[in-house]
């Protein structure tokens, strides 16, 4: 006789009510010919771009995916991965202790690891965190529908001819299940490049059976010599953005896109227009909103900067990030006292001392001393509170935002120099010599200069501090003459001041020795010197000027940006126009809404770009 | 800068059909895949890797002058799924590819189509399913 069981009422998981968990395989019924073989130069269809998008993809050569070692394995971001055919796992990661779902883990075949997606409303990173390529995910469960939206994305595309999608994307996705089937709706908000949202979708099926293959991505310099080389076409002269409307039989106005041309009411527009019958050479013009976004930015009134704010971040190993005190500032922490690279601007003082408290305070050895003694064993020994001693400053240049506080750091009852007891014979302030000569030069209070300086191509501090090797690369001719990169040896972190920056152009100024060049060369210089963890991302940390914690993709992309416009403005030059007229052509136009936001930034970016170009052609 | 195309015969394709199987970058929009040349050299290195798998050949230009060519190819693992591994073939090989040209004018640079060694007439590329997409 069998026995019926009366089952007791199953608790759904509060945060999940379905299960997505599995493997599952792409299903190519949606935009077949955005994959094979692959978007076609000027193919804009469907996306509502702006005409900053469209001079960056009508000037971007597909080549730059061989030549540069960053792009051969760039994974695809939440921008465009559900149109990138990898098949995909969902796991639950769920808190071993309250066994409550805790986050989804997303693992597609061509991603550098595992994209959580945190479920258990967790606030987001700060602004000055490290981003990748996946971002940073948070997801809600509205009904059967869960809710993906994602931050903290590096710069991408939307398309993989060119088509970006800004560091300032974020990306709302909306998965649910029919079985088997999963629907991934993915909306990009890109302010920078997009007039509207763009919205896609893409279907899975299960595959129970599927093993995810592994993707061991190794980038490579295929020909010698060429990883310095970003191949791009100058404005105007891309031979091919006519070809997919000749391919695809639709008028050219069309295929350039833009969200007018993705609303069922412009099939009646575009029946008016006739097809290319073949291809010429397309004179793109640019005018919408986006083309203005420096002269916006410019016509802002000044504003007295605020230094309330003041975050504080952990970089890697000893090294820790202290923002919102004008330039960045590093610090390595340990048992040595603190380091501090740059110190920021004199009136955030106060704050960058009680940062630097904070971090200190807050700092327990991870594990008992490996030596024994009398005092090993005792907790209050081990959890004292700690009185910070900060040895000395190390400054990335003579900019104010970055020595600006070297007086009152050093004033302050927590500068305990190392060494002598005669504080004029220790090491207080490092800079390169140009540096002091500069600041000399400009009779800037003495208590701003280094009290020490170096001459040469690289400095290696006399000894090791806090458990690790301090290195200086002098960056000649670079933002000035004086520029240092300051490399932490074993948190592998390297401090980069003003060559580069998240989300400014380089502030160049030729008057104090900055040039083009010498930026391009620095920023070469740093992403040799640094190696990523997999695919493109982690390793390496580097904290910019001003900005985020970045990464030698981040350098790349940067990088890659200056080069293009230099190649621009190299090119006008050579057809003699004046810097009015370069001003007047816009040669940062399609860049200006990811780096030109800030009042002044790009008259001066572009002044110092064409002097730069102008000296070395008359040396 | 001159022109350094190797003596490449350019013949006219019809494009090829391909399945949908992992390409990392567009294809379409690195090379000029309504073109075919045809190169005529020698290995020098082989790479077989993801996320594309490279042939570089040595092949005279006009002049007869060595000119070093990277071909690209499918993954490793795509390409091993269609019988090209390690051993298929060799540096030093003297081969004959088929490819589709860089779409950038001064570019040594072709996708894979068809690679004939012509010692002993292996093909790859020849056969249904052996795509590079």
């Amino acid at each position: 006789m069998l026995a019926v069981v009366a089952s007791r009422p199953v608790s759904v998981q509060e945060n999940s009510p379905i299960d997505l968990t599995g493997t599952w395989r792409w299903l190519p019924y949606e935009d077949e010919r955005d994959r094979t073989p692959g978007a076609y130069p000027g193919d804009y269809r469907g996306l509502p771009l702006n005409d900053a998008a469209r001079m960056r993809a009508d000037t971007y050569d597909e080549e730059v995916n061989a030549t540069s070692q960053l792009l051969q394995c760039r994974p695809r971001g939440p921008q465009y991965q559900a149109k990138g055919l990898d098949p995909m796992r969902i796991d639950q990661v769920v808190d071993p202790a309250s066994r409550q779902l805790v986050a989804l883990r997303i693992v597609f075949e061509k991603t550098p690891g595992e994209r959580m997606v945190w479920l258990d409303g967790r606030p987001r990173p700060s602004q000055y965190a490290l981003r990748s390529w996946d971002g940073f995910s948070t997801g809600r469960f509205i009904g059967d529908t869960l809710e993906i939206t994602t931050t903290h994305l590096k710069e991408s595309y939307v398309r993989r001819n060119g088509v970006p999608a800004s560091f300032r994307a974020t990306v709302i996705e909306h998965v649910s299940l029919q079985e088997p089937f999963l629907e991934w709706t993915f909306t990009v908000i890109d302010p920078d490049y997009l007039t509207e949202p763009l919205v896609r979708s893409a279907t899975y099926v299960r595959a129970p059976t599927l093993q995810l293959p592994l993707y061991p991505c190794q980038p490579e310099e295929y020909q010698p010599g060429e990883r310095y080389r970003v191949p791009h076409y100058l404005p105007g002269e891309n031979p091919y953005l006519t070809e997919s409307a000749v391919k695809y039989r639709m008028p050219q106005e069309g295929a350039r896109g833009g969200a007018e041309t993705t609303y069922p009411e412009w099939r009646a527009t575009g029946a008016k227009l006739a097809p290319p019958k073949e291809q010429y050479q397309y004179k793109p013009e640019y005018t919408d909103e986006s083309t203005r976004v420096a002269e916006r930015a410019d016509a802002e009134p000044a504003r007295t900067p605020s230094y309330d704010r003041i975050d504080t971040l952990h970089v890697a190993g000893n090294v820790y990030l202290i923002a919102g005190a004008g330039a960045n500032i590093a610090v390595s922490a340990g048992g040595d006292g603190v380091l501090m690279v740059d110190s920021g601007v004199a009136a955030a003082s106060e704050r960058v001392l009680a940062a630097i408290r904070q971090i200190v305070q807050t700092l327990r050895p991870p594990e008992p001393p490996e030596a024994t003694s009398p005092y090993s064993n005792t907790w209050l020994v081990t959890h004292a509170p700690v009185e910070p001693a900060i040895r000395f400053i190390i400054n990335t240049s003579g900019n104010a935002d970055h020595v600006g506080g070297n007086p009152n750091i050093r004033k302050s009852p927590m500068f305990r120099l190392l060494g002598y007891r005669d504080p004029s014979l220790s090491l207080q302030v490092l800079a390169h010599e140009a540096v002091r000569a500069r600041l000399a030069e400009s009779r800037a209070t003495e208590a701003l200069a280094p009290t020490d300086t170096y001459a040469s191509d690289r400095y290696t501090l006399y000894r090791f501090f806090n458990g690790q090797a301090v290195q200086l690369f002098h960056a000649p001719r670079a933002v000035t003459d004086g520029d240092t990169m300051v490399w932490f040896r074993r948190a592998d972190v390297i401090v980069a001041g003003d060559v580069y920056n998240s989300d400014i152009y380089p502030p160049i100024d030729v008057d104090r020795g900055g040039s083009i060049d010498g930026v391009i060369d620095a920023l070469n210089r740093l992403f040799d010197l640094s190696v990523t963890e997999f695919m493109a991302q982690g390793g390496t940390m580097i904290v910019p000027g001003h900005g985020w914690i970045g990464d030698a993709a981040d350098v790349g992309l940067y990088r890659d940006m200056l080069i293009v416009i230099r190649d621009r403005v190299q090119k006008m030059i050579e057809q003699g126009m004046t810097l009015a007229q370069v001003k007047a052509a816009k040669p940062t136009m399609d860049y200006d809404p990811m780096y030109g936001r800030q009042r002044g930034v790009t008259a001066r970016f572009v002044e110092a770009v064409y002097r730069s170009l102008v000296e070395k052609k008359k040396s | 800068m001159s022109m350094r195309r190797a003596s490449a015969a350019f013949v006219a394709a019809a494009l090829l059909a391909a399945a949908p199987v992992a390409a990392h970058h567009s294809f379409g929009g690195t090379y000029n895949v309504d073109r075919q040349i045809t190169l005529k050299g020698t290995i020098v290195q082989l790479t077989l890797r993801s996320p594309h798998s490279f042939v570089y050949i040595e092949a005279p230009d006009e002049k007869g002058t060595p000119q070093r060519w990277t071909i690209e190819g499918a993954s490793a693992q795509q390409f091993a799924q269609q019988g090209f591994d390690k051993d298929a073939f060799k540096v030093g090989d003297p081969v004959e590819i088929v490819g589709n040209p860089s779409r950038s004018p001064n570019s040594t640079r072709a996708r894979l189509i068809k690679i004939t060694r012509t010692t002993d007439g292996k093909t790859w590329g020849s056969r249904a399913g052996e795509v590079v997409n």
